[in-house]
């Protein structure tokens, strides 16, 4: 059976396309203004690209904040439940999954069919999200890709006190004026991230394996933090920003 | 009547046009209507239901009763005896507020960080809409901050007593006070109603409610039904109707809906996969739930879920309890009244409330639950300090629980979505 | 109007066929049952005993025997005019065979008789049987057909009646032992059965047998003050009935053993916690003025001493199962919702 998962972010559209449950190829865009646009002209890349005629794709079940407005989606999936799916398929021992994209976090506990025990979701403040380090990449004019290992120069830790990413901007900039590190102020931003990360499983428990995926879990400097907040170990997949694609496409499957 | 506030700092009341707000009002409960209607054996009788919380029908009985010389009596929560009032030959309109649209206003004279729920009802008076507009006397019950501080401004727009609530519910401590209130209060509605409380009126009056709690209980018993025979969506529509609606018509309408689903066949169809794929069903609990904040109601039955017993006080708590007297003396009547008003209460405005929690746990026993939704409404403290304790007792049960924060605005219809099907996920069901 | 069937109008059918039989029994058995099981204790030479007061003293009973030589746990009475059912209440018998320091032998059976009565149904005798209660119903009913309120005496009031009902007791049981003993001795005839000569039964049944009691004695001064003290103690009965409903009942030095087997006996009241609104109705509703079925959150069995099982609270109880009463575990009486007119209306204990 040839699938496509497709999960519409609040950053970024991503496709797989999944053929007998293992990935054939995949695809993101940032979704700009025109989001069904993106998504169609990512689908019919993803489809040449892997010489897959539209006829053959049995069903595109769309999860995400935007997955309503997927025009091919033949079906909608609940978000955490795409998350358990993904997580105990790329890492089969996973029992914890956690969620960081550009706007949420989430974090669910699942046994080993990836069925839901438990949930946490952060969709309030974008304080313990990926915007958060966007902002914070403004701040310190760094480019985004290089604040994770700017993050892991740091010697020490020090704190932001801020709760707010509006509020946080303003201070990095006065941290900046006194002349502190860019390195450990990198790093304090993660920290603080992770800070909110880690309070989602406060009361869910961290069961291992803890899987991190979305598009934050790239970021060695976000990986670090949480790590280091957790006290546990965590595995982050390939491609983890496909996860919920993933997952998608294997709630098609049943 | 004389205010019971100083005239000292007194201030004209601030209106606002509602026209723009009634026409959105209108259609956030028309939206919620038309998904309820959709739903394939739903009982006709619904249908007086819809029209008494939709339409106009009722207000204009209400201001044909008011230009009669009528007298309308606005009253927030479960604790001022309804009985009083009609023994007084003055009609009682619970004014507790679900529209979105009338929030922004209030703001403007209370404060934004004040229950929602307040904050609408306030709103809706000072544009002039709904029940609360048609009120010639406002009892405020002194159950939390945010209500019983209104009262203050809202004497601005309608005179408002209070009813000094206890903060406990102790049988020896409390009861004599709150009796002596309910005197007072009786006191006060003679003095502004012109007449006197008569015994047979106000057995009269018992009788009337306690009817409609016997009406009510046949729908309590056939929401216990498993498949469902009628939605959470439905029944909690119905029973709102009592908030304004005459009494004895509500009662005989009701008698006919309960005797519609004592006869209707199941509205799902019981399959072989019946266990995984059946609706999942819930006992909502929390804050209340007014119409037309339907949202929590829609989002978790759209989902595929039914909600099938409650323990909110726009719901469930206000029906269930009757009042029943010992000795029909007149003091009889009225401490019988006086302790149905306050003891079988479950607001978290009382400082020890367990018996929240063991309504919850009889409900998802009795109805065969499979899981419990605990609503607050954001800034409710009360609400939101028990959460974390009912949460705790309710997963020592076996209880799955899940706890939505959410105010009136329509804004994160997305994100309640998310966690409910989520959580329908979880405990088992095909969200 | 009471609905027919409902658990108060039935108890005032028993108790009032109770009543006719306990006060009654001379008139419709002709002579007294002899058992041959329970020995009659006789007062030994020179003690004092009612059969040899003449008409004209306080202590003057009834001039024919009772039917049954036995004492229940109800307030039967030794003045109930030509003998009643029974011989006596169970302080009258204690009260008597300490004067008299009879041989545990004769005391045991009858002792026995009363425990196992007691143990079957505990305080559904006073509930359901006493006769005296049934006088204090009617006055009860006065109060209810004026329109009056009832007073609900308060917690320390009641603690306060407790402590006095102990008192009573010790007093009368300690006097009836030391009676024999100089210095008492020389009034031992006066000093018989000292709880017999203020309660209210002695002045209050033989009206019923057409029998005017001996409401005034003053030979002596101890006749005197215990004259005086009747008074007092008729006129605390009447008040009690006519304001309190059953606060009587927490008073009652008769009850107070039969209370005992409230908690343990065959009989209980048992609440389903998990279910019980608090609603507070039956608090509301208790004659004897107790809260204890609204606050024991507990237990599952919340049968208490004070209790005397008049089923009100089962009666009020407006959800189905909630309170039930049952012996040996069977369920005899449930709680359930009453449509229809509320509750039975004017039907008070």
């Amino acid at each position: 059976m040839t699938v496509v998962g497709a999960d519409a972010g609040a950053s970024r559209v991503k496709l797989v396309l999944v053929r007998d449950g293992e990935v054939v190829a995949r695809g993101a865009a940032p979704c700009g203004i025109d989001l069904a646009g993106t998504a169609q002209a990512l689908l019919d890349g993803l489809l040449a690209e892997a010489g897959v005629p539209r006829s053959q794709v049995s069903a595109i079940p769309a999860t995400g904040t935007g997955a309503e407005a997927v025009p091919f989606a033949t079906a909608r999936v609940n978000v955490v439940k795409v998350m358990a799916r993904a997580g105990v398929k790329l890492v089969p021992a996973a029992r914890t999954v956690i969620d960081v994209g550009a706007e949420e976090a989430r974090a669910v506990r699942c046994d080993a069919k990836g069925s839901i025990a438990d949930f946490a979701l952060n969709d309030k403040c974008a304080a313990g999200a990926g915007s958060f380090i966007e902002a914070m990449s403004r701040a310190l004019e760094c480019p985004l890709e290089e604040m994770g290992p700017l993050s892991l120069k740091a010697g020490k830790a020090i704190g932001l006190t801020a709760q707010c990413v509006i509020f946080a901007e303003s201070e990095v900039v006065s941290l900046i004026h006194r002349r502190t590190p860019p390195e450990e102020i990198a790093r304090a931003a993660y920290d603080a991230m992770a800070a909110r990360v880690s309070g989602l499983l406060l009361r869910l428990g961290a069961q291992p394996e803890v899987v991190v995926v979305g598009g934050v879990a790239r970021d060695p400097g976000f990986i670090a933090a949480l790590g280091r907040k957790l006290g546990v170990p965590l595995t982050v997949p390939p491609d983890p920003e496909f996860a919920g694609a993933l997952g998608a496409a294997l709630c098609a499957e049943g | 009547m004389k205010s019971i506030f100083e005239t000292r700092y007194r201030r004209a009341p601030v209106r606002r046009d509602g026209t723009a707000a009634a026409a959105e009002i209108a259609r956030i409960g028309r939206r919620y209507l038309d998904a309820m209607r959709a739903r394939p054996g739903r009982p006709a009788a619904m249908g007086y239901f819809d029209e008494i919380m939709t339409g106009e029908k009722r207000l204009d009985e209400i201001r044909e009763f008011r230009r009669g010389g009528g007298k309308v009596i606005g009253l927030y929560c479960n604790f001022v005896p309804e009985e009083l009032v009609h023994a007084l030959g003055a009609l009682p309109v619970r004014i507790c507020a679900g529209a979105s649209p009338a929030v922004a206003p209030a703001e403007e004279v209370l404060a934004r960080d004040v229950c929602p729920m307040v904050k609408s009802s306030f709103g809706l008076r000072m544009m002039g809409l709904s029940y609360i507009s048609e009120c010639d006397l406002v009892v405020v019950p002194t159950s939390c901050d945010a209500k019983k501080k209104s009262s203050r401004f809202l004497d601005q727009y309608v005179p408002t007593i209070t009813l000094d609530l206890p903060q406990e519910k102790n049988y020896e401590k409390n009861l004599p006070a709150w009796t002596r209130e309910i005197r007072h209060l009786v006191g006060r509605l003679e003095e502004f109603t012109g007449r006197k409380l008569r015994k047979d009126a106000l057995a009269s009056a018992i009788r009337l409610l306690h009817r409609r709690t016997e009406a009510f209980r046949k729908l309590h018993e056939a929401r216990k039904r498993n498949p469902y025979a009628i939605s959470g969506r439905d029944a909690l529509l119905a029973m709102q109707a009592s908030f304004h609606d005459d009494p004895a018509r509500w009662t005989a309408q009701m008698e006919i809906l309960s005797a519609e689903l004592s006869v209707a066949k199941p509205t799902v169809d019981v399959s072989a996969d019946a266990e995984t794929s059946r609706p999942r069903r819930i006992v909502l609990t929390g804050a209340p739930v007014i119409w037309p904040n339907w949202k929590l109601l829609h989002t978790i039955e759209e989902a595929g879920a039914v909600v099938v017993a409650d323990t909110l006080c726009s719901g469930t708590q206000r029906l269930f309890d009757p009042v029943e007297v010992d000795e029909w003396t007149f003091d009889g009547m009225l401490r019988a009244i006086a302790v149905r008003h306050l003891f079988p209460s479950i607001c978290p405005c009382f400082i020890e409330n367990a018996e929240h929690i063991d309504r919850v746990i009889e409900l998802a026993d009795e109805f065969k639950a499979d899981g419990v939704v605990y609503h607050t409404l954001r800034l409710c403290q009360l609400f939101d300090m028990e959460y974390n304790h009912v949460a705790a007792s309710l997963r020592d049960k076996g209880l799955p629980l899940l706890g939505i924060t959410t105010d009136l605005s329509l804004e994160d219809e997305e994100q309640l979505k998310t966690r409910v099907e989520a959580f329908l996920e979880m405990i088992g069901g095909r969200g | 109007m009471k609905l027919p069937g409902s658990i108060t109008a039935r108890r005032r059918v028993v108790r009032g066929a109770a009543f006719g039989l306990l006060v009654y029994a001379a008139y419709l058995i002709p002579a007294p049952l002899e058992t041959g099981l329970l020995p009659a204790a006789k007062a030994p030479p020179g003690a004092p005993s009612t059969t040899r007061f003449d008409r004209s003293r306080i202590l003057w009973a009834a001039d024919d025997p009772p039917r049954i030589d036995a004492y229940p746990p109800a307030a039967v009475c030794r003045f109930i005019p030509k003998g009643g059912m029974f011989k006596a209440c169970v302080l009258h018998f204690l009260s008597e065979n300490l004067t008299w320091l009879t041989a545990v032998r004769y005391m045991l059976p009858h002792l026995l008789v009363f425990i196992v009565l007691a143990f079957l149904f505990a305080r559904l005798w006073c509930g359901w049987v006493c006769p005296l209660g049934c006088v204090g119903d009617a006055l009860c009913w006065l109060r209810r057909t004026a329109g009056l309120d009832h007073v609900r005496f308060t917690k320390d009031a009641q603690r306060l009646l407790k402590a006095g009902n102990w008192l009573l007791l010790g007093l009368a049981l300690g006097l009836s032992l030391l009676i024999v003993l100089p210095p008492l001795e020389v009034c031992k005839d006066q000093l018989f059965l000292p709880y017999c000569q203020i309660c209210p039964g002695r002045l209050i049944f033989p009206l019923f047998g057409g029998t005017l009691p001996n409401w005034k004695d003053f030979s002596t001064p101890v006749y005197g003050v215990f004259t005086v003290l009747g008074w007092i103690f008729l006129a605390l009965f009447v008040l009690a009935f006519v304001t309190g409903k059953n606060v009587w009942c927490r008073l009652c030095p008769i009850g107070t053993f039969t209370s005992f087997f409230n908690r343990g006996g065959a009989v209980a009241l048992v609440k389903d916690q998990g279910r019980c609104s608090s609603c507070g109705v039956c608090a509301d509703a208790c004659p004897v003025a107790s809260t204890r079925v609204l606050e024991d959150r507990t237990r599952s069995d919340v049968s208490h001493a004070e209790c005397i099982l008049c089923l009100r609270c089962v009666e009020m109880c407006p959800k189905d199962g909630v309170l039930k009463a049952t012996l040996f575990g069977r369920v005899i009486a449930a709680s359930s919702f009453k449509p229809g007119l509320g509750s039975p209306e004017g039907v008070t204990p």
